[in-house]
């Protein structure tokens, strides 16, 4: 070993307070070389004398400025926890509002692609697009929202999500203006559902947009539910009719009281009907095991 | 702490007055220098305030704590390096406490008189020793948990320690009785 390692070692021992004799290399080193033994008394003496010193009190004004800033500090942090508390907004609202203006920008978007919406008087628009968002908000809030034991409801507000988007995919390849034109136009078709009227098409109509689309999800999402398909059929139509509204509502200007009265009767009777027989449907066939 | 952390005023209180003596003692002996540990003392309990929440309360407090009170001391000790020309405020009194639980007024005054000659003796050693001496000895803090402090090498800490307390029994000189 050399001095300097012998030295490190001495170190060591301050700490876990052993003698030399502990480690057979440093007491042999020691009992031949003199410096370290006179190192060793040295560091001993050092680390004693070290003992004698005392506890340093922190002057008072100083101690107090301190205390009284930190004390201000915790005091400020907790009126304004307070403050956060009382106006900040559960997590899923916030992402719910976001994904309901995405959903309502989106949805006027793809309607402007088929009818011209800068025809239509800009108060209308505007509240139509307030409409769109509001009842998305809503619709992403109960699919979202932390709840315990109403997992049905969440659900049911993705069934009406899944159904609107389903009818404005399906709107706009085949609209339903354009097959009631078609319908008009067409000597076969006038022959068979020419009876009807107008209103009579755009009710007829517009119970078939509705009810196919909330049929299928309905059914699509019944594996979530036990019995009571009438009520969670219900409340899925409702929610894809108030998600379908404002974009009738956008384009009511385009047709007659009557007309209008009849498409609207057509989606509630639609919707209601599609998504009650979605569940039926649902519950019937995974009681036969099918 | 973890009170602390949650913001809890009398666990502050409770922290503070545990290691306010520690720290500003760390400093005032380190630097020897009143206004100088009454700034550095303010600085660590404000960092240490702001910067509780990324505490880890698996690691010791008190290691934290001088983790803070270190780095500050090391800022200082390179700010004093690059500015040469700085002046040094009002020097401490060279006899800043005596250890507690003395017994009689004799037993007092002798262990006054030892202390303000240790302190005498530590005060003359370079900053670095002192400095180390003070962690040990005084905060009881292992060489291994000083080196990480001061983002050394054990071996360069013991060193250190080694020369400081050899250093400070031949300034206590001939006469010092252990």
């Amino acid at each position: 070993m050399t001095c300097e390692e012998v030295r490190l070692g001495l170190v060591n021992l301050l700490e876990t307070g052993q003698e030399p004799e502990s480690d057979v290399a440093l007491a042999s080193h020691l009992a031949t070389c003199v410096a370290c033994r006179q190192a060793w008394a040295e560091l001993q003496g050092g680390f004693r004398a070290a003992s004698a010193l005392g506890r340093v009190e922190t002057p008072e004004q100083l101690a107090a400025t301190v205390r009284e800033r930190i004390r201000e500090e915790l005091a400020a942090e907790a009126r304004e926890a307070v403050v956060l508390r009382r106006f900040r907004l559960p997590p899923e609202l916030v992402l719910s509002a976001i994904l309901g203006g995405l959903a309502a920008l989106a949805s006027m978007w793809i309607l402007g692609l088929r009818i011209d919406l800068g025809a239509q008087h800009p108060l209308r628009v505007a509240l139509g697009g307030v409409l769109w968002t509001a009842t998305f908000i809503l619709t992403f809030w109960l699919a979202l929202r932390r709840s315990e034991g109403e997992q049905p409801l969440k659900l049911i507000a993705i069934c009406g999500l899944g159904a609107l988007t389903a009818f404005m995919v399906i709107d706009h390849f085949v609209p339903l203006t354009q097959v009631v034109e078609f319908c008009q136009r067409d000597p076969r078709a006038s022959r068979i559902i020419g009876p009807l009227g107008v209103r009579g098409l755009f009710f007829t109509l517009g119970i078939g947009y509705a009810l196919v689309p909330l049929l299928l999800l309905s059914f699509a999402t019944g594996r979530g539910f036990r019995g009571d398909s009438l009520r969670r059929g219900l409340v899925a139509g409702s929610i894809f009719f108030f998600l379908l509204a404002p974009s009738i509502y956008l384009q009511c200007s385009s047709f007659t009281l009557g007309v209008l009265g009849a498409w609207l009767t057509g989606s509630i009777v639609g919707s209601l009907a599609g998504s009650a027989a979605g569940y039926w449907i649902y519950q019937r066939t995974t009681a036969r095991g099918i | 702490m973890q009170a602390y952390q949650q913001g809890d005023v009398e666990a502050f209180e409770v922290l503070y007055g545990r290691y306010r003596d520690r720290v500003y003692g760390y400093f005032a002996r380190t630097f020897g220098d009143r206004e100088l540990s009454a700034d550095l003392f303010q600085r660590t309990f404000l960092r240490l305030h702001q910067g509780r929440s990324s505490y880890d309360p698996r690691r010791p407090f008190r290691t934290w704590l001088f983790s803070i009170a270190v780095n500050l001391g090391k800022d200082e000790l390179k700010r004093r390096a690059r500015r040469p020309g700085d002046t040094p405020g009002e020097e401490l009194s060279p006899v800043l406490g005596i250890p507690s639980g003395t017994p009689s007024p004799e037993a007092t005054l002798l262990a006054t008189e030892r202390a303000r000659h240790v302190e005498q003796a530590l005060a003359r050693l370079p900053e670095p020793q002192r400095e180390v001496i003070v962690l040990h000895k005084l905060e009881g803090l292992s060489f291994p948990e000083i080196a990480k402090m001061r983002g050394e090498k054990v071996e360069a800490v013991k060193a250190r320690a080694f020369r400081g307390y050899q250093s400070l029994r031949k300034l206590l000189g001939e006469r010092w009785q252990a």
